[in-house]
């Protein structure tokens, strides 16, 4: 129960953080003078955030829940990056 | 056992999160669509204004350079001087010769006035040949005249004649019986003398009355060819009147050429047509400009556009008039509101598609051909709504996001 606590807190804590990154910025990012498009942003946060999730369930043993992990994962990545894009770019 | 209930427990969760994990990211990926949809956007878009290339009318050296290189400059702020002294004495040289025309024209209103006068002498002249033509008629009317009287005179002193004589032939053979006196022989003889020289004279009058009659003719024929000449000269004279015509006709080039100079003269100072940032200038005064080309260039800051390609599949969503978002990236947390003005009609076509343009020839087809095709993309100008003036750039990279109204589109509305 400590870990889910920690989990969903952790979860929780996450949005309103990077709501702190702004609303109005533009939708490409400088990185030393190449613009890098808000999807391609949003797509590494994702799959990092999968990572995470990965890393979380098997840190607690909850691998488990993940019925078809080639299939799950890449569809929780896309749907970080989505939820994400639709929070700051749309 | 605990372990196996677990197992039992996951078993069931297991599928609720993994089918939860699907569904919601069919979701988002959905609203995600939705959004590119209504709101089209793109990363591929340039500011972009007008400008134009700054060149002088006239040719000369600078004199004077009122600008420097990226100034905002006003509408009607001078820019640049040309040296105005050819164009200045062109004006003068221009003005002088009109000057000089309106005395020609002068001068020659004189002449024909002197013309003009000359016909009234050459008409009194014709009138007085008239005069005189009737004179000599009169004296032709006096001389008959004359050489009537001066006939009936002769008549008359013949007949006198004839009866001195008849006297005289009458009292001679008288004079033998001495019916008469010789001395009223002598007096008839005297009388008859006297009456035959009376005769002559009368003849000589008669004579010199015809030669007058004679004169009198030749001097009436003489005023008629006077009356004659005298209407030719008339004539003569009347043609000989000039118009202002071949002068005053030439006016309107004078003043032409004038308004030509005057032109020049004030085109050789530069204003500036529009508020505009100055760029591209690249020299100093004393540099010859010459005339029609260009020196530097004007960026018009009064509007300024985003031009963003869109995919011609975007192009059913997008309406002049839609509102948009625009990005400048070297502000990227500045949002700039904008109003789609207009999409392109026309972008180069692809020459693998439709050959390369040769004017006379064929269409160069290519007989490669690709299986996917890449969507042509169409300029989109977007004016951005009360420009900051320092802070645009003609080609800053931008992004433009379309403001899809959704109250318009149908199927937002029923969701609801």
């Amino acid at each position: 129960m400590k870990h889910a606590r920690k989990i969903s807190a952790l979860l929780l804590a996450l949005p309103p953080v990077l709501f702190l990154t702004g609303c109005s910025h533009a939708p490409t990012f400088n990185i030393l003078g190449s613009f890098f498009p808000s999807w391609l942003l949003c797509l590494i946060v994702g799959i990092c955030l999968a990572a995470l999730v990965n890393w979380l369930l098997t840190r607690y043993k909850l691998e488990k829940l993940i019925a078809w992990p080639v299939l799950i994962y890449p569809c929780l990545a896309a749907f970080f990056s989505f939820l994400l894009w639709l929070i700051f770019f749309s | 056992m605990a372990n196996e209930e677990t197992q039992n427990e996951h078993g069931v969760l297991r599928y609720i999160v993994s089918g939860g994990i699907l569904l919601v990211t069919a979701i988002t990926g959905l609203l995600v669509l939705r959004q590119i949809n209504d709101n089209p956007r793109t990363d591929d878009a340039e500011i972009f204004a007008n400008y134009i290339g700054m060149a002088p009318v006239v040719s000369g050296p600078i004199t004077h350079l009122y600008v420097a290189d990226n100034q905002l400059v006003k509408a009607g702020d001078p820019l640049l001087e040309i040296d105005s002294r050819p164009y200045a004495y062109a004006l003068a040289h221009a003005k002088s010769d009109k000057a000089t025309l309106q005395g020609q024209i002068d001068d020659e209103r004189r002449i024909i006035a002197s013309k003009s006068s000359a016909v009234d002498v050459a008409k009194a002249g014709a009138a007085s040949a008239e005069a005189a033509l009737h004179h000599a008629n009169a004296a032709i009317a006096q001389a008959n005249a004359e050489v009537g009287n001066a006939k009936a005179a002769l008549d008359r002193a013949i007949t006198e004649q004839a009866y001195a004589d008849n006297n005289l032939h009458r009292l001679e053979p008288l004079l033998a019986k001495q019916f008469v006196t010789v001395d009223q022989v002598d007096q008839a003889r005297t009388t008859s003398v006297a009456r035959a020289q009376a005769v002559e004279q009368a003849r000589a009058q008669l004579a010199l009355a015809q030669a007058s009659l004679e004169g009198a003719n030749a001097l009436y024929l003489q005023g008629q060819a006077n009356v004659i000449g005298s209407t030719h000269g008339v004539q003569q004279a009347t043609h000989s009147v000039t118009t202002l015509a071949p002068y005053s006709e030439q006016l309107g080039g004078r003043q032409a050429a004038i308004d030509i100079a005057q032109y020049n003269l004030e085109n050789s100072r530069l204003i500036a047509p529009f508020d505009a940032r100055v760029t591209n200038l690249t020299l100093s005064q004393g540099a010859y400009a010459s005339a029609g080309q260009h020196i530097f260039t004007l960026i018009d800051t009064r509007i300024w556009w985003a031009v963003a390609n869109f995919r011609e599949t975007q192009l059913g969503h997008i309406q002049p008039g839609m509102k948009a978002d625009v990005y400048i990236m070297s502000r990227p947390n500045v949002r700039f509101e904008g109003t789609v003005d207009s999409v392109g009609f026309g972008v180069t076509p692809d020459a693998e598609l439709v050959g390369k343009l040769t004017q006379p020839g064929l269409p160069d087809v290519q007989r490669t051909l690709n299986w996917v095709h890449l969507a042509s993309r169409f300029p989109v100008r977007v004016r951005i709504d009360n420009p900051p003036p320092e802070l645009f750039r003609l080609g800053e990279s931008a992004i433009v996001i379309l403001r899809g109204d959704t109250s318009v589109i149908p199927h937002a509305v029923p969701h609801h």
